[in-house]
């Protein structure tokens, strides 16, 4: 223990060629001087004393009337080893800039974790936390983690219970999930919502009543909730996927006429420098289109980890309100487009073919499409016990 | 400490909790084996070689004779010595 103490003192370990040593020892001795490993040599005398007691020995020797001669052989101890360090001005700066920077930017956070996540998605979870102003780069001790908590929880209705933690940099917010409230707890049977031709039957539960193959019209039944196990029977609620093909028909107008937004050639680029919270803009004046614009969002990363620095660049691009002459073509591609979308809301699995018919009148054409697609049937029916 | 004074009116040392050289002046010294003696006291040098080192103590003279003899820790009122210790002699 003792040696440690002195190797963090730092200490020196000298060599002295005197007639009369005990003296000199002596006298070092009186001024409270420790001296340790003495060993004698034939001419001189080796040991070590405290570094800071280094200097004191010159004057010290100076009183004796026989002045014994004093060297130096090595400097030894962590107290030593930093000196050397700290008379490089630039490390001593550097370590203090590093450590001021530290604390610094351990004031704001750096990830966002969601955890408990099983139906809902991350990103839109973090989205709902950024439109509170809360990103990367925030000052943790702005978040009031109840606050936040319950802002999630009531942005999101399948969010049964949530709690906000600030560690350290990380935000960490752990969720739990509702049971869907759209589960259906009554006994039911699965209809067919159109007519079609069954494809594939996939029941979880329930009476399956239908086979592949088999043809079946709008509200036949397809699995059934009620269960005849022996003589006793029990009610359930029917479910599972009933995937058909079927036939649909819809009808899409598209006017002659169509109005579009033409993107022009003059852009406007207006950059700003985001530190954490910070934003500065890199322009003089407003943006003066403001029709169409587009986001560049260059930020700093490191380790796939983006930083709260960096320039985000929003183009302003000039557009009008043009009137086009669509062509039958171009109008029955635009109708197949809207019809596409509207199917995809639809939760339709695939469109296998489709035919188109039209109409035209003065300002527009009517198109009357008919789809043959693939999609689940299957509409819970309740069961009036 | 009990500061009870005999018939002279000096407190008895010998009756005291802690050792009578305290009130003596005398040093303490401890001997471990023959390669190590650790002294307690007021002291000077007056000579020191590898083969023996004399000190000045508040009551006369010691000397400690042998081979190889280092001074492991020098402080104000304390050594310790360390070295094949021939023999010890009090003057």
């Amino acid at each position: 223990m003792l040696s440690l103490f002195r190797f963090v003192l730092g200490y020196v370990k000298i060599y002295i060629v005197s007639t009369n040593p005990e003296c000199f020892f002596n006298l070092l001795i009186e001024h409270g001087i420790s001296i340790w490993a003495v060993e004698r040599h034939k001419e001189y005398i080796e040991c070590c004393i405290p570094f800071k007691d280094y200097k004191n020995i010159r004057k010290l020797r100076n009183r004796l009337d026989v002045k014994p001669r004093v060297k130096l052989i090595e400097k030894r101890g962590l107290s030593v080893s930093f000196k050397k360090v700290f008379k490089r001005k630039s490390i001593v700066y550097g370590v203090l800039l590093a450590a001021t920077i530290n604390v610094f930017l351990s004031n704001f956070i750096w990830i966002i974790d969601v955890n408990g996540l099983k139906q809902l998605n991350r990103n839109l979870v973090i989205s709902v936390i950024n439109n509170y102003g809360i990103d990367l780069g925030y000052n943790r001790r702005k978040i009031d983690s109840y606050d936040l908590s319950q802002k999630i929880a009531l942005d999101f209705d399948e969010i049964a219970w949530v709690s906000v933690n600030v560690e350290g940099s990380k935000l960490s917010i752990n969720v739990s999930e509702s049971v869907d409230s759209n589960y259906n707890t009554e006994p039911s049977h699965l209809i067919a919502s159109v007519d079609g031709v069954i494809k594939e039957i996939k029941t979880t539960q329930g009476e399956n009543l239908v086979k592949v193959g088999q043809t079946v019209r709008k509200g036949d039944l397809l699995v059934s909730g009620i269960e005849t196990i022996g003589e006793s029977v029990r009610y359930s609620c029917a479910s599972g996927e009933i995937i058909a093909d079927t036939n649909r028909v819809i009808m899409e107008k598209i006017p002659k006429n169509y109005m579009v937004r033409k993107q022009c050639d003059s852009f406007e680029n207006k950059a700003v420098f985001e530190f954490f919270n910070i934003k500065i803009p890199l322009f003089l004046t407003a943006a003066s289109y403001n029709q169409l614009s587009f986001f560049e969002d260059n930020k700093i990363s490191i380790f796939d980890k983006k930083l709260p620095i960096g320039i985000s660049k929003r183009t302003f691009v000039k557009s009008e309100n043009i009137c086009v002459d669509l062509t039958l073509k171009e109008a029955q591609n635009l109708a197949i487009s809207r019809v596409e979308a509207k199917l995809r809301e639809k939760s339709i699995i695939n469109i296998n073919n489709y035919k188109v018919k039209y109409k035209e009148d003065t300002h527009s054409y009517i198109f009357t499409i008919d789809l043959n697609c693939t999609e689940n049937i299957a509409k819970i029916y309740n069961i009036d016990i | 400490m009990n500061n009870e004074r005999n018939s002279d009116g000096y407190i008895d040392v010998h009756n005291q909790d802690v050792p009578f050289q305290m009130f003596s002046g005398g040093a303490h010294i401890e001997i471990f084996g023959n390669n190590r003696i650790e002294f307690e006291g007021k002291y000077k040098i007056l000579e020191y070689n590898s083969e023996q080192l004399k000190i000045k103590r508040s009551k006369g003279c010691l000397t400690v004779i042998g081979n190889n003899i280092s001074i492991s820790n020098l402080q104000k009122y304390a050594f310790c010595l360390t070295g094949d210790i021939d023999s010890i002699v009090f003057e």
